[in-house]
Protein backbone atom coordinates (compact mmCIF):
# COMPACT_ATOMS: atom_id res chain seq x y z
CA UNK A 1 0.00 0.00 0.00
CA UNK A 2 1.54 3.22 -1.12
CA UNK A 3 0.60 6.84 -0.91
CA UNK A 4 0.84 9.17 -3.76
CA UNK A 5 1.68 12.76 -3.22
CA UNK A 6 -1.16 15.19 -3.94
CA UNK A 7 -0.92 17.08 -7.20
CA UNK A 8 0.69 20.49 -7.11
CA UNK A 9 -1.81 23.27 -7.26
CA UNK A 10 0.64 25.79 -8.56
CA UNK A 11 4.08 25.75 -10.05
CA UNK A 12 5.39 27.77 -7.20
CA UNK A 13 6.67 25.29 -4.67
CA UNK A 14 6.48 26.94 -1.31
CA UNK A 15 8.13 25.72 1.76
CA UNK A 16 5.94 25.32 4.85
CA UNK A 17 7.61 28.27 6.50
CA UNK A 18 6.99 30.49 3.55
CA UNK A 19 3.38 29.33 3.36
CA UNK A 20 2.85 30.07 7.01
CA UNK A 21 4.50 33.40 6.55
CA UNK A 22 2.17 34.21 3.68
CA UNK A 23 -0.90 33.23 5.70
CA UNK A 24 0.38 35.30 8.57
CA UNK A 25 0.84 38.22 6.23
CA UNK A 26 -2.70 37.92 4.92
CA UNK A 27 -4.06 37.84 8.44
CA UNK A 28 -1.87 40.77 9.39
CA UNK A 29 -3.01 42.70 6.36
CA UNK A 30 -6.63 42.07 7.23
CA UNK A 31 -5.88 43.29 10.68
CA UNK A 32 -4.02 46.32 9.35
CA UNK A 33 -6.94 47.36 7.20
CA UNK A 34 -9.40 46.80 10.02
CA UNK A 35 -7.20 48.72 12.41
CA UNK A 36 -6.87 51.63 10.04
CA UNK A 37 -10.64 51.70 9.51
CA UNK A 38 -11.17 51.64 13.23
CA UNK A 39 -8.75 54.50 13.66
CA UNK A 40 -10.54 56.34 10.91
CA UNK A 41 -13.66 56.00 13.04
CA UNK A 42 -11.87 57.46 16.04
CA UNK A 43 -10.39 54.43 17.77
CA UNK A 44 -6.96 55.68 18.82
CA UNK A 45 -6.02 52.32 20.36
CA UNK A 46 -6.16 50.85 16.86
CA UNK A 47 -3.60 53.35 15.76
CA UNK A 48 -1.31 52.41 18.62
CA UNK A 49 -1.41 48.78 17.51
CA UNK A 50 -0.81 49.75 13.91
CA UNK A 51 2.06 51.99 14.84
CA UNK A 52 3.71 49.40 17.05
CA UNK A 53 3.50 46.89 14.22
CA UNK A 54 5.07 49.03 11.52
CA UNK A 55 7.33 51.52 13.28
CA UNK A 56 10.53 49.48 13.23
CA UNK A 57 10.37 48.12 9.66
CA UNK A 58 9.44 51.53 8.34
CA UNK A 59 12.07 53.37 10.30
CA UNK A 60 14.84 50.97 9.27
CA UNK A 61 13.83 51.27 5.65
CA UNK A 62 13.92 55.06 5.93
CA UNK A 63 17.20 54.93 7.81
CA UNK A 64 18.85 53.02 4.99
CA UNK A 65 17.35 55.35 2.43
CA UNK A 66 18.37 58.67 3.92
CA UNK A 67 21.38 57.39 5.90
CA UNK A 68 21.02 59.66 8.89
CA UNK A 69 19.18 59.18 12.16
CA UNK A 70 17.94 62.73 12.41
CA UNK A 71 16.80 62.89 8.80
CA UNK A 72 15.21 59.47 9.08
CA UNK A 73 13.25 60.62 12.11
CA UNK A 74 12.06 63.69 10.26
CA UNK A 75 10.85 61.67 7.31
CA UNK A 76 9.42 59.03 9.63
CA UNK A 77 7.39 61.65 11.48
CA UNK A 78 6.20 63.17 8.24
CA UNK A 79 4.99 59.79 7.00
CA UNK A 80 2.88 59.19 10.07
CA UNK A 81 1.66 62.76 10.06
CA UNK A 82 0.30 62.19 6.58
CA UNK A 83 -1.27 58.91 7.62
CA UNK A 84 -3.01 60.67 10.48
CA UNK A 85 -4.17 63.69 8.55
CA UNK A 86 -5.38 61.67 5.55
CA UNK A 87 -7.10 58.96 7.54
CA UNK A 88 -10.54 60.10 6.42
CA UNK A 89 -9.49 59.47 2.80
CA UNK A 90 -8.24 55.96 3.47
CA UNK A 91 -10.00 53.28 1.43
CA UNK A 92 -9.53 49.61 2.16
CA UNK A 93 -9.19 48.86 -1.54
CA UNK A 94 -5.40 48.88 -1.24
CA UNK A 95 -3.22 47.05 1.24
CA UNK A 96 -2.36 49.20 4.18
CA UNK A 97 1.30 48.33 3.96
CA UNK A 98 1.36 49.40 0.33
CA UNK A 99 -0.39 52.61 1.33
CA UNK A 100 2.12 53.21 4.11
CA UNK A 101 5.22 52.63 2.00
CA UNK A 102 3.81 54.58 -0.89
CA UNK A 103 3.62 57.58 1.40
CA UNK A 104 7.08 56.78 2.71
CA UNK A 105 8.52 56.80 -0.80
CA UNK A 106 6.86 60.12 -1.53
CA UNK A 107 8.18 61.63 1.67
CA UNK A 108 11.66 60.36 0.91
CA UNK A 109 11.52 61.83 -2.57
CA UNK A 110 10.33 65.13 -1.09
CA UNK A 111 13.18 65.07 1.36
CA UNK A 112 15.80 64.55 -1.34
CA UNK A 113 14.19 67.20 -3.47
CA UNK A 114 14.33 69.70 -0.63
CA UNK A 115 17.86 68.71 0.31
CA UNK A 116 18.91 69.05 -3.29
CA UNK A 117 21.04 66.00 -3.33
CA UNK A 118 20.82 62.80 -5.21
CA UNK A 119 19.57 59.68 -3.59
CA UNK A 120 22.70 57.95 -4.76
CA UNK A 121 24.90 59.96 -2.44
CA UNK A 122 23.80 58.37 0.74
CA UNK A 123 26.93 56.32 1.12
CA UNK A 124 28.71 59.12 2.94
CA UNK A 125 26.06 59.17 5.60
CA UNK A 126 26.09 55.42 5.98
CA UNK A 127 29.22 55.75 8.07
CA UNK A 128 27.02 56.72 10.98
CA UNK A 129 25.68 53.23 11.01
CA UNK A 130 29.00 51.54 11.60
CA UNK A 131 30.57 51.18 14.96
CA UNK A 132 33.23 53.56 16.06
CA UNK A 133 36.62 51.93 16.03
CA UNK A 134 38.07 51.50 19.49
CA UNK A 135 41.69 50.62 20.44
CA UNK A 136 40.72 47.68 22.65
CA UNK A 137 38.34 46.22 20.08
CA UNK A 138 38.71 42.46 19.60
CA UNK A 139 39.83 41.17 16.24
CA UNK A 140 36.49 39.44 15.67
CA UNK A 141 34.61 42.69 16.12
CA UNK A 142 36.97 44.50 13.81
CA UNK A 143 36.30 41.93 11.12
CA UNK A 144 32.57 42.29 11.61
CA UNK A 145 32.94 46.03 11.32
CA UNK A 146 34.76 45.61 8.04
CA UNK A 147 32.01 43.36 6.78
CA UNK A 148 29.35 45.91 7.71
CA UNK A 149 31.20 48.72 6.03
CA UNK A 150 31.60 46.59 2.96
CA UNK A 151 27.95 45.69 2.98
CA UNK A 152 26.80 49.26 3.34
CA UNK A 153 29.27 50.43 0.73
CA UNK A 154 28.00 47.78 -1.67
CA UNK A 155 24.42 48.80 -0.92
CA UNK A 156 25.23 52.41 -1.76
CA UNK A 157 26.68 51.35 -5.10
CA UNK A 158 23.53 49.51 -6.14
CA UNK A 159 21.24 51.18 -8.66
CA UNK A 160 18.39 52.99 -6.99
CA UNK A 161 15.70 50.53 -8.03
CA UNK A 162 17.68 47.51 -6.85
CA UNK A 163 18.59 49.18 -3.58
CA UNK A 164 14.99 50.11 -2.86
CA UNK A 165 13.75 46.64 -3.71
CA UNK A 166 16.36 45.05 -1.51
CA UNK A 167 15.59 47.36 1.43
CA UNK A 168 11.86 46.81 1.17
CA UNK A 169 12.50 43.11 1.31
CA UNK A 170 15.32 43.02 3.84
CA UNK A 171 14.36 45.78 6.26
CA UNK A 172 10.61 45.89 5.94
CA UNK A 173 10.15 42.18 5.22
CA UNK A 174 7.59 42.82 2.52
CA UNK A 175 6.53 40.16 0.05
CA UNK A 176 7.37 40.39 -3.61
CA UNK A 177 3.74 41.17 -4.38
CA UNK A 178 3.73 44.03 -1.94
CA UNK A 179 6.99 45.39 -3.30
CA UNK A 180 5.59 45.18 -6.81
CA UNK A 181 2.52 47.13 -5.70
CA UNK A 182 4.54 49.78 -3.92
CA UNK A 183 7.09 50.30 -6.68
CA UNK A 184 4.53 50.01 -9.46
CA UNK A 185 6.26 47.29 -11.47
CA UNK A 186 5.53 43.65 -12.18
CA UNK A 187 6.51 40.89 -9.85
CA UNK A 188 9.04 39.47 -12.30
CA UNK A 189 10.78 42.81 -12.42
CA UNK A 190 10.92 42.77 -8.64
CA UNK A 191 12.44 39.30 -8.69
CA UNK A 192 14.99 40.41 -11.24
CA UNK A 193 15.98 43.50 -9.25
CA UNK A 194 16.28 41.50 -6.08
CA UNK A 195 18.34 38.82 -7.76
CA UNK A 196 20.90 41.28 -9.06
CA UNK A 197 21.04 43.13 -5.77
CA UNK A 198 21.71 39.91 -3.86
CA UNK A 199 24.31 38.81 -6.33
CA UNK A 200 26.27 42.06 -6.09
CA UNK A 201 26.11 42.20 -2.33
CA UNK A 202 27.27 38.61 -2.02
CA UNK A 203 30.20 39.26 -4.30
CA UNK A 204 31.27 42.16 -2.11
CA UNK A 205 31.01 40.04 1.02
CA UNK A 206 32.98 37.22 -0.51
CA UNK A 207 35.65 39.61 -1.72
CA UNK A 208 35.93 41.07 1.76
CA UNK A 209 36.18 37.64 3.31
CA UNK A 210 38.91 36.64 0.90
CA UNK A 211 40.81 39.80 1.64
CA UNK A 212 40.51 39.18 5.37
CA UNK A 213 41.74 35.63 5.03
CA UNK A 214 44.65 36.79 2.88
CA UNK A 215 45.68 39.35 5.44
CA UNK B 1 18.63 46.66 -26.31
CA UNK B 2 20.88 44.55 -24.20
CA UNK B 3 19.80 43.08 -20.95
CA UNK B 4 22.41 44.38 -18.61
CA UNK B 5 22.24 43.66 -14.92
CA UNK B 6 22.14 47.34 -14.10
CA UNK B 7 19.05 47.91 -16.17
CA UNK B 8 16.36 46.79 -13.74
CA UNK B 9 13.43 47.60 -15.96
CA UNK B 10 14.45 45.01 -18.49
CA UNK B 11 14.45 41.59 -16.93
CA UNK B 12 17.08 39.46 -18.62
CA UNK B 13 16.59 35.84 -19.45
CA UNK B 14 15.86 34.41 -16.03
CA UNK B 15 16.66 30.82 -15.34
CA UNK B 16 13.62 28.90 -14.19
CA UNK B 17 15.15 28.08 -10.83
CA UNK B 18 17.28 30.47 -8.85
CA UNK B 19 18.44 28.69 -5.73
CA UNK B 20 20.27 31.72 -4.42
CA UNK B 21 17.19 33.92 -4.60
CA UNK B 22 15.01 31.18 -3.13
CA UNK B 23 17.41 30.75 -0.22
CA UNK B 24 17.41 34.47 0.36
CA UNK B 25 13.62 34.64 0.27
CA UNK B 26 13.49 31.82 2.80
CA UNK B 27 15.85 33.71 5.07
CA UNK B 28 18.59 31.12 4.81
CA UNK B 29 21.13 33.17 2.88
CA UNK B 30 24.45 34.25 4.36
CA UNK B 31 23.58 37.72 3.13
CA UNK B 32 20.64 37.78 5.50
CA UNK B 33 22.89 36.76 8.37
CA UNK B 34 25.41 39.45 7.47
CA UNK B 35 22.66 42.01 7.29
CA UNK B 36 21.40 41.00 10.72
CA UNK B 37 24.78 41.90 12.12
CA UNK B 38 24.33 45.52 11.09
CA UNK B 39 23.30 47.92 13.84
CA UNK B 40 19.53 48.22 13.90
CA UNK B 41 18.33 51.74 14.34
CA UNK B 42 15.13 52.67 16.14
CA UNK B 43 13.13 55.85 16.30
CA UNK B 44 13.66 57.79 19.47
CA UNK B 45 11.11 57.74 22.26
CA UNK B 46 10.39 61.41 21.70
CA UNK B 47 9.38 60.73 18.11
CA UNK B 48 7.16 57.86 19.23
CA UNK B 49 5.51 60.05 21.79
CA UNK B 50 4.99 62.92 19.37
CA UNK B 51 3.42 60.70 16.73
CA UNK B 52 1.13 58.99 19.21
CA UNK B 53 0.08 62.31 20.68
CA UNK B 54 -0.75 63.64 17.23
CA UNK B 55 -2.73 60.50 16.43
CA UNK B 56 -4.68 60.74 19.67
CA UNK B 57 -5.40 64.42 19.23
CA UNK B 58 -6.65 64.10 15.65
CA UNK B 59 -10.02 62.37 16.32
CA UNK B 60 -10.76 64.87 19.08
CA UNK B 61 -10.15 67.67 16.61
CA UNK B 62 -12.49 65.96 14.17
CA UNK B 63 -15.27 65.68 16.70
CA UNK B 64 -14.97 69.35 17.54
CA UNK B 65 -15.02 70.21 13.85
CA UNK B 66 -18.10 68.06 13.30
CA UNK B 67 -20.13 70.30 15.59
CA UNK B 68 -21.69 73.04 13.50
CA UNK B 69 -20.88 76.63 14.29
CA UNK B 70 -23.41 78.68 16.18
CA UNK B 71 -24.47 80.61 13.13
CA UNK B 72 -25.19 77.38 11.25
CA UNK B 73 -28.49 76.97 13.06
CA UNK B 74 -29.69 80.18 11.44
CA UNK B 75 -28.76 78.90 8.03
CA UNK B 76 -32.01 77.09 7.29
CA UNK B 77 -34.36 79.86 8.47
CA UNK B 78 -32.33 82.40 6.53
CA UNK B 79 -32.42 80.25 3.43
CA UNK B 80 -36.18 79.76 3.75
CA UNK B 81 -36.67 83.49 4.23
CA UNK B 82 -34.55 84.27 1.19
CA UNK B 83 -36.44 81.76 -0.95
CA UNK B 84 -39.75 83.21 0.19
CA UNK B 85 -38.54 86.69 -0.66
CA UNK B 86 -37.44 85.65 -4.12
CA UNK B 87 -40.76 83.90 -4.75
CA UNK B 88 -42.69 86.96 -3.61
CA UNK B 89 -40.64 89.23 -5.84
CA UNK B 90 -41.16 86.98 -8.85
CA UNK B 91 -44.89 86.79 -8.18
CA UNK B 92 -45.18 90.55 -7.93
CA UNK B 93 -43.25 91.00 -11.14
CA UNK B 94 -45.45 88.51 -12.96
CA UNK B 95 -48.56 90.33 -11.74
CA UNK B 96 -47.06 93.64 -12.81
CA UNK B 97 -46.24 92.30 -16.29
CA UNK B 98 -49.87 91.26 -16.70
CA UNK B 99 -50.93 94.92 -16.53
CA UNK B 100 -53.46 96.57 -14.25
CA UNK B 101 -56.42 94.40 -13.39
CA UNK B 102 -59.17 96.70 -12.13
CA UNK B 103 -61.36 95.09 -9.60
CA UNK B 104 -64.90 96.05 -8.70
CA UNK B 105 -64.21 95.20 -5.12
CA UNK B 106 -61.18 97.41 -4.76
CA UNK B 107 -60.50 99.15 -1.49
CA UNK B 108 -58.66 102.25 -2.57
CA UNK B 109 -60.56 105.23 -1.38
CA UNK B 110 -61.61 107.77 -3.92
CA UNK B 111 -60.23 110.79 -2.08
CA UNK B 112 -56.88 109.16 -1.73
CA UNK B 113 -56.83 108.41 -5.44
CA UNK B 114 -57.72 111.96 -6.24
CA UNK B 115 -55.01 113.26 -3.97
CA UNK B 116 -52.33 111.09 -5.56
CA UNK B 117 -53.50 111.97 -9.05
CA UNK B 118 -53.44 115.65 -8.21
CA UNK B 119 -49.99 115.35 -6.74
CA UNK B 120 -48.88 113.59 -9.90
CA UNK B 121 -50.28 116.40 -11.97
CA UNK B 122 -48.58 118.94 -9.77
CA UNK B 123 -45.30 117.10 -10.10
CA UNK B 124 -45.74 116.97 -13.81
CA UNK B 125 -46.47 120.67 -13.95
CA UNK B 126 -43.46 121.45 -11.79
CA UNK B 127 -41.23 119.31 -13.94
CA UNK B 128 -42.55 120.94 -17.08
CA UNK B 129 -41.97 124.37 -15.60
CA UNK B 130 -38.41 123.49 -14.70
CA UNK B 131 -37.88 122.02 -18.11
CA UNK B 132 -39.18 125.14 -19.82
CA UNK B 133 -36.92 127.32 -17.70
CA UNK B 134 -33.91 125.19 -18.48
CA UNK B 135 -34.27 124.69 -22.22
CA UNK B 136 -37.38 126.09 -23.80
CA UNK B 137 -36.20 125.14 -27.31
CA UNK B 138 -36.28 121.45 -26.61
CA UNK B 139 -39.38 119.59 -27.77
CA UNK B 140 -41.49 117.88 -25.17
CA UNK B 141 -41.20 114.16 -25.36
CA UNK B 142 -44.37 112.16 -24.71
CA UNK B 143 -42.97 110.30 -21.74
CA UNK B 144 -44.14 109.63 -18.23
CA UNK B 145 -44.02 112.57 -15.83
CA UNK B 146 -41.08 111.09 -13.99
CA UNK B 147 -39.05 110.59 -17.13
CA UNK B 148 -39.96 114.01 -18.41
CA UNK B 149 -38.71 115.68 -15.30
CA UNK B 150 -35.60 113.51 -15.24
CA UNK B 151 -34.58 114.25 -18.81
CA UNK B 152 -35.15 118.02 -18.59
CA UNK B 153 -33.65 118.72 -15.22
CA UNK B 154 -30.82 121.21 -15.12
CA UNK B 155 -27.90 120.44 -12.91
CA UNK B 156 -28.57 123.30 -10.51
CA UNK B 157 -32.06 122.11 -9.68
CA UNK B 158 -31.24 118.48 -9.44
CA UNK B 159 -32.30 118.08 -5.83
CA UNK B 160 -35.70 119.71 -6.43
CA UNK B 161 -36.25 117.55 -9.44
CA UNK B 162 -35.32 114.42 -7.57
CA UNK B 163 -38.00 115.19 -5.03
CA UNK B 164 -40.58 115.88 -7.72
CA UNK B 165 -39.52 112.79 -9.56
CA UNK B 166 -40.13 110.57 -6.57
CA UNK B 167 -43.53 112.13 -5.97
CA UNK B 168 -44.53 111.71 -9.60
CA UNK B 169 -43.46 108.09 -9.74
CA UNK B 170 -45.32 107.29 -6.55
CA UNK B 171 -48.43 108.98 -7.83
CA UNK B 172 -48.20 107.23 -11.17
CA UNK B 173 -47.90 103.83 -9.58
CA UNK B 174 -50.70 104.38 -7.11
CA UNK B 175 -53.14 105.80 -9.62
CA UNK B 176 -52.48 103.36 -12.41
CA UNK B 177 -53.22 100.19 -10.55
CA UNK B 178 -56.72 100.32 -9.04
CA UNK B 179 -58.31 103.23 -10.97
CA UNK B 180 -62.03 103.35 -10.31
CA UNK B 181 -63.89 100.82 -8.26
CA UNK B 182 -67.43 100.30 -7.08
CA UNK B 183 -66.79 102.43 -4.05
CA UNK B 184 -65.52 105.21 -6.22
CA UNK B 185 -68.50 104.95 -8.53
CA UNK B 186 -70.83 105.29 -5.57
CA UNK B 187 -68.89 108.28 -4.38
CA UNK B 188 -69.05 109.71 -7.86
CA UNK B 189 -72.84 109.35 -7.96
CA UNK B 190 -73.07 111.10 -4.64
CA UNK B 191 -71.31 114.07 -6.11
CA UNK B 192 -67.79 113.53 -4.85
CA UNK B 193 -66.40 113.16 -8.31
CA UNK B 194 -62.72 113.64 -9.07
CA UNK B 195 -61.43 116.63 -10.88
CA UNK B 196 -61.39 116.54 -14.63
CA UNK B 197 -57.62 116.80 -14.75
CA UNK B 198 -57.27 113.79 -12.47
CA UNK B 199 -59.61 111.81 -14.64
CA UNK B 200 -57.76 112.72 -17.78
CA UNK B 201 -54.49 111.73 -16.25
CA UNK B 202 -55.92 108.35 -15.29
CA UNK B 203 -57.14 107.88 -18.86
CA UNK B 204 -53.74 108.79 -20.23
CA UNK B 205 -52.05 106.36 -17.92
CA UNK B 206 -54.42 103.60 -18.96
CA UNK B 207 -53.63 104.29 -22.62
CA UNK B 208 -49.91 104.24 -22.02
CA UNK B 209 -50.24 100.93 -20.33
CA UNK B 210 -51.98 99.56 -23.36
CA UNK B 211 -55.32 99.10 -21.66
CA UNK B 212 -57.43 100.74 -24.32
CA UNK B 213 -60.70 99.33 -23.05
CA UNK B 214 -60.17 100.83 -19.65
CA UNK B 215 -59.31 104.15 -21.24
CA UNK B 216 -62.54 104.05 -23.24
CA UNK B 217 -64.52 103.23 -20.15
CA UNK B 218 -63.00 106.05 -18.20
CA UNK B 219 -63.58 108.41 -21.09
CA UNK B 220 -67.24 107.46 -21.02
CA UNK B 221 -67.39 108.02 -17.29
CA UNK B 222 -65.68 111.34 -17.72
CA UNK B 223 -68.22 112.26 -20.36
CA UNK B 224 -71.04 111.41 -17.98
CA UNK B 225 -69.47 113.28 -15.13
CA UNK B 226 -68.56 116.36 -17.13
CA UNK B 227 -71.01 116.59 -20.04
CA UNK B 228 -70.16 120.24 -20.57
CA UNK B 229 -66.53 119.46 -21.33
CA UNK B 230 -66.82 116.26 -23.27
CA UNK B 231 -68.75 114.80 -26.05
CA UNK B 232 -70.81 112.16 -24.32
CA UNK B 233 -72.18 110.82 -27.53
CA UNK B 234 -68.72 110.03 -28.79
CA UNK B 235 -67.95 108.25 -25.58
CA UNK B 236 -71.11 106.27 -25.88
CA UNK B 237 -70.14 105.16 -29.35
CA UNK B 238 -66.83 104.02 -28.01
CA UNK B 239 -68.60 102.18 -25.27
CA UNK B 240 -70.92 100.59 -27.80
CA UNK B 241 -67.99 99.28 -29.80
CA UNK B 242 -66.63 97.86 -26.58
CA UNK B 243 -69.90 96.12 -25.88
CA UNK B 244 -69.83 94.54 -29.33
CA UNK B 245 -67.14 92.12 -28.21
CA UNK B 246 -68.44 88.54 -28.08
CA UNK B 247 -69.68 87.58 -24.67
CA UNK B 248 -68.60 83.95 -25.09
CA UNK B 249 -64.95 85.00 -24.96
CA UNK B 250 -64.82 87.39 -22.11
CA UNK B 251 -61.78 89.55 -21.92
CA UNK B 252 -60.60 91.84 -19.18
CA UNK B 253 -62.02 94.75 -21.22
CA UNK B 254 -65.61 93.41 -21.16
CA UNK B 255 -65.41 92.37 -17.58
CA UNK B 256 -64.74 95.85 -16.31
CA UNK B 257 -67.96 97.38 -17.74
CA UNK B 258 -70.40 97.36 -14.91
CA UNK B 259 -74.15 97.43 -15.17
CA UNK B 260 -74.69 100.73 -13.39
CA UNK B 261 -72.38 102.57 -15.75
CA UNK B 262 -74.05 100.98 -18.74
CA UNK B 263 -77.48 101.89 -17.46
CA UNK B 264 -76.37 105.46 -16.88
CA UNK B 265 -75.03 105.65 -20.42
CA UNK B 266 -78.36 104.38 -21.81
CA UNK B 267 -80.22 106.91 -19.76
CA UNK B 268 -77.92 109.63 -21.02
CA UNK B 269 -78.56 108.65 -24.64
CA UNK B 270 -82.27 108.59 -23.99
CA UNK B 271 -82.14 112.03 -22.41
CA UNK B 272 -80.41 113.37 -25.47
CA UNK B 273 -83.42 112.29 -27.51
CA UNK B 274 -81.93 109.37 -29.39
CA UNK B 275 -84.65 106.91 -28.33
CA UNK B 276 -83.98 104.28 -30.99
CA UNK B 277 -80.39 104.03 -30.09
CA UNK B 278 -81.25 103.94 -26.41
CA UNK B 279 -83.61 101.02 -27.02
CA UNK B 280 -80.96 99.18 -28.99
CA UNK B 281 -78.48 99.68 -26.18
CA UNK B 282 -81.12 98.58 -23.66
CA UNK B 283 -81.61 95.31 -25.52
CA UNK B 284 -77.90 94.63 -25.42
CA UNK B 285 -77.88 95.46 -21.77
CA UNK B 286 -80.75 93.06 -21.14
CA UNK B 287 -78.91 90.27 -22.91
CA UNK B 288 -75.81 90.78 -20.86
CA UNK B 289 -77.59 91.47 -17.58
CA UNK B 290 -80.90 89.55 -17.75
CA UNK B 291 -81.38 89.85 -13.99
CA UNK B 292 -81.84 93.61 -14.33
CA UNK B 293 -85.47 94.65 -14.74
CA UNK B 294 -86.12 97.49 -17.12
CA UNK B 295 -88.33 100.07 -15.52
Amino acid sequence: MSFRAPPQISNCVEKPRARLSMLGRMAAELNDTALMLRYKDGDVAAFDTLYARHRLPLFRYLMRRVGNQQLAEDVFQEVWRRIISNRSNYRPSAQFVAYLYHIARNCTADHFRRAGKSQATLSAAQEELTDIERPDEPVQSAMQRDTRQTLLGALAELPEEQRETFLLRQESELSLDEIATITGVGIETVRSRLRYAISKLRKHIQATDLAAEGS
Amino acid sequence: MSNTPDNPNTPPSIPPEDPELERYLDGESDLSEAWQSLPQAEPSAAIDQAIRAAAHAAPATDSSQDQPAAWHRWLKPLAAFAVAGVCLTITLQVIDLGGPQPSLSGTTEFNELEMTADSALNSRATAAKLRDNASPQEPVAPESPARLSRSAAPAAEESVLQHELLMAEDAYDSIAMPLFTETQLTAWREGARPSEATWQLAIEIARRRGDEALAVQETAKLALAYPEANDAAESAVQLESLQALPREQPTPQTEIIDASLWAATIQHIRNQGDGARAELEAEKFQRVYPEYVQE
